[in-house]
Formats: structure tokens, C-alpha cells, sequence
């Protein structure tokens, strides 16, 4: 884990007026696509930390996913910790990955497209909301779909609210006592102000392995892993 | 016979702000003399269904039900980190009877590292109610007795000393807000809007005539400083450990 001062470099409007940001990656900062960063502002008196997820991994940069606390500007100064958590494990043997944003923007999932394109995976992306500048291979699918991409994909990577984690697998057209049918992971967005520093407990998720914390345990879960 | 309390240093972390293993990561300009365990009850709690953190100007509402495995998992997960740790532990309790609270105490009496027992008294409690949670908490180590700043003039506290009390702690004050979807949610209210009141706090519970250790609202060292000149025997620090 990496602490370290950072510059904000730009902040970055994203589709539907969503702000993301750019910084410079530190040494040694081993970004992955679903682990985050826990950031707070220098110059502003902030309660808590913000977490921070890629939307973008360079080798020397990162495009960091909306939304940004409105009181950050270009320039800011950021003391950063991360990256935290797990994060998407994409199996060596997938030929085809379906992404989903469900009732959230894509833009924390799409970290994913670079080793998926390098791997010249099939690509499909539902999402309520499309990015601009995303590449040709990727097909853009509606929500409505999704239902179809249990049985197209071999993997599947998913950003889910974790209030709709409830609805998630009649959202992907599967019974509660039924298998999935391809090996997915969701990344749960839940509060993470302790950044594991603390087990506060109001991240708590529950597994079939019991209680488990987002911030630190996820916030990507195999999806048969959630009692849901 | 009682050990007494005591504190190579003011500082130290407020229960919830370290989890159950001494702070190994510690950003503050001096060093902590203490360090104080999540709350711990008797059985394993789970999570409140509603729980969530909420941002105001100032500070944050955070609502989690004071989730813990239990005393018994605690133990045998953390025990060895309690007694390795050079840092004196303060173990905060809390229960539903103080039948429970006497059968904490006895179990973690004789663990090494333990140095004293916060005991968090919830809103519910008050005069000779909260008074035998507090004798059930009595034992061979120091005791402070946890509660909200806002009851910080209540005069059960003035019987404190006799239970055989060694401090007072002040946290935050409850409060609520509306969620993402609009319902409201109850907690506790951490940051530095809550600065004001403390000091007014802390005045308040110097009357009660034992050492007053304030846990909430300081984000800055200054802060802190300007607390301890005012008489406050111990700062404890919440959220600004986890910046």
C-alpha cells in the first residue's frame, strides 16, 4: 500500500455531466481495475475520506472514475492510500466479458476493457449511460439485455449500488436457487469511510460466508458468494 | 485493589476508530499514550439494517449498529496483538443488562495488555439504571464510563468517583439525517462542527470531579492542545485517523 501526496491535475466531464480527474500514478502505486483509493482534499476541512476508483489505468497515469466531491478543483492537492480491497480477477480463459452497469455509470468497470482488448476478448457493455471515446469492439447493450449475457459471456463483471444488490439476480434473469451460468463478480459501491483501517462495520455485506466488510474484503465479490 | 489509570500520552484513538488491533497506522503530530478497542458486547452483534455514513458541513453521521464478533472470537483473534502491543489497551464494553457487562469484565480482567475498561453507556440510561452498569463494570481495572457530551451535566455522574470511576469520556451526540433515498437515519455525529460543544462539554463535566477525557471533535493537533489547556485529562480521536 502506497500513501502519498498527488496533484489534481484536471478534472474531466464525463457524459451527463458526470466530473471524473486525472492524476499522476506514484511509485509503486499497483492499480488495479475495482481496487480504490481512499483520498481527502488538503485544503479543505473534510470529515472523511473519498474513495477513489480508476476509470482509466496508464502506466504513468490515472484517469480517476466520477463523481469527484464538488469542492475539488484542478490543482488540488490530494493525500491518497491505496490501492485497497480486491478487485476483478478476469479469468485467463475467458473468450467473451460482459460489463454492467446496473442503475450506476460504467465508468468504474472500464478499467476492464484494456486487458480485455489486449486479450482480444468479445466485448459487450450494458449500461444506462455510454461513455464517449469508447472503443469500436465494444458493443453497447441496454439494461433490458441483460437478462441475454449470463449465457453469451464467460465472465462477467458488474458495478451494482449495493441497494440494488437485492434485485441483482432477478435484474440478470436468474432464479435465487439457480446458478448464474458464468463465473461473475460484482463490484458492490457501499460507504467505505474506514478504508479497513477500522472494521466500523457500515460497509458490512452479507455472504454466505458470513459478514463480510466491502472495504476491505471487496468491494468486488464473486456474485454466487453474496447471500442474496 | 484497583489499579489506577494512566496515560504516557493525552492521545489515544475513540472506540470505532481502530477495530480491535492496536493502530498501526497513526498520523498524528504526537504519540497515542492508549488505545481503545471497538465497542465489544458479551455475544456477536450484527450490523444494523439501515446502517450508512452521512456527510454534513462539518461532519458526518455514521450509523452502524456497533456491529462485533463477540467477546469470545474477539479474544481468540486478537488477544496475542493485545498482549504484544506497547500501547496500553482500553477495551470499551457495552451490553444489554449489567449482568452481562460483569461477566465482560470478569473474562478480560486477567488478559495481558488489557489496561482498563471503557464502558459505553447507552442513551437509554440514566440515574440508578446507568449507575448499575456502571458497578457492574467495576472490578480491578480502571473504569471510564463512555457517554454522549450532551449528558454531560446529568447529576447521576456525581457518583461516579464512589462506584470507584476513574474517568469520563464525552463522545459525539446523536443525531439524524435523510439518506440517499430520503429516509432518515439516527447515529452518531462525528467532526470538527461538533468542537464547540465539546468545550461546553467538558466544562459541564469537570463538576463531577474526575478527569475528563474528551472523544470528539478534534481534527486538529491545535484543537486538541486548546482541550488538554482547558482541563481535559485525554483527547481521544475518531474519524480524522481514517484521512
Amino acid at each position: 500500500m502506497v500513501e502519498a501526496l498527488v496533484e489534481l491535475l484536471e478534472l474531466r466531464l464525463e457524459g451527463e455531466g458526470l466530473v471524473g480527474g486525472r492524476i499522476i500514478a506514484p511509485p509503486r502505486l499497483a492499480m488495479k481495475p475495482g481496487l480504490y483509493l481512499l483520498a481527502h482534499c488538503l485544503s479543505i476541512a473534510e470529515t472523511l475520506p473519498t474513495p477513489l476508483f480508476p476509470s482509466m489505468i496508464n502506466d504513468d497515469e490515472i484517469l480517476l472514475a466520477p463523481p469527484l466531491p464538488a469542492a475539488w478543483l484542478p490543482g488540488a492537492e490530494l493525500s491518497i492510500r491505496g490501492p485497497l480491497g480486491k478487485g476483478f480477477h478476469l479469468p485467463a480463459t475467458t473468450r467473451r466479458i460482459a460489463l454492467a452497469a446496473l442503475d450506476t455509470h460504467p465508468y468504474r468497470i472500464l478499467p476492464l476493457l484494456a486487458p480485455a482488448l489486449a486479450a482480444g476478448l468479445e466485448i459487450a457493455l450494458f449500461t444506462p449511460l455510454i461513455p464517449p471515446g469508447l472503443p469500436p469492439e465494444v458493443e453497447v447493450l441496454s439494461l433490458n439485455s441483460l437478462p441475454d449475457a449470463p449465457a453469451w459471456a464467460d465472465y462477467m463483471a458488474l458495478d451494482v449500488p449495493w441497494a440494488v444488490l437485492p434485485q441483482l439476480r432477478s435484474r440478470l434473469g436468474v432464479a435465487h436457487d439457480r446458478p448464474l451460468g458464468c463465473q461473475a463478480e460484482a463490484l458492490v459501491m457501499a460507504p467505505m469511510p474506514c478504508g479497513g483501517l477500522a472494521d466500523c462495520g457500515v460497509c458490512a455485506l452479507k455472504t454466505r460466508q458470513g459478514w463480510k466488510f466491502t472495504c476491505k474484503d471487496g468491494p468486488v465479490f464473486d456474485i454466487e458468494s453474496l447471500d442474496i | 485493589m484497583r489499579l489506577d489509570l494512566d496515560l504516557s500520552t493525552p492521545w489515544m484513538n475513540a472506540a470505532g476508530a481502530a477495530g480491535f488491533t492496536p493502530p498501526e497506522r497513526w498520523l498524528w503530530p504526537e504519540p497515542a499514550g492508549a488505545w481503545v478497542t471497538n465497542p465489544l458486547s458479551l455475544s456477536p452483534r450484527s450490523p444494523a439494517e439501515n446502517r450508512n455514513v452521512i456527510s454534513f458541513p462539518g461532519g458526518a453521521l455514521l450509523h452502524s449498529g456497533l456491529p462485533n464478533p463477540g467477546l469470545s472470537a474477539v479474544l481468540r483473534r486478537n488477544a496475542a496483538a493485545w498482549a504484544r502491543s506497547p500501547l496500553p489497551a482500553w477495551v470499551h464494553i457495552f451490553g444489554r443488562t449489567p449482568e452481562e457487562i460483569h461477566q465482560i469484565v470478569l473474562r478480560l480482567e486477567g488478559v495481558e495488555g488489557v489496561a482498563a475498561f471503557e464502558l459505553g453507556i447507552s442513551e437509554e440510561l440514566a440515574g440508578k439504571d446507568a449507575l448499575a452498569w456502571v458497578e457492574a463494570a467495576s472490578g480491578e481495572l480502571p473504569l471510564v464510563v463512555n457517554l454522549s457530551m450532551e449528558r454531560a451535566a446529568e447529576d447521576w455522574l456525581d457518583d461516579l468517583s464512589r462506584l470507584g470511576a476513574s474517568a469520563i469520556c464525552l463522545r459525539g451526540p446523536r443525531g439524524a439525517l435523510a439518506g440517499a433515498d430520503g429516509r432518515l437515519v439516527s447515529g452518531r455525529l462525528y467532526g470538527q462542527a461538533l468542537l464547540p460543544q465539546v468545550f461546553a462539554a467538558l466544562r459541564q463535566a469537570q463538576r463531577h470531579h474526575l478527569p475528563v477525557i474528551v472523544g470528539a471533535g478534534v481534527y486538529k493537533f491545535e484543537d486538541g492542545k486548546m482541550l488538554l489547556n482547558a482541563g481535559a485529562w485525554g483527547i481521544q480521536l475518531d474519524m480524522v485517523l481514517w484521512l
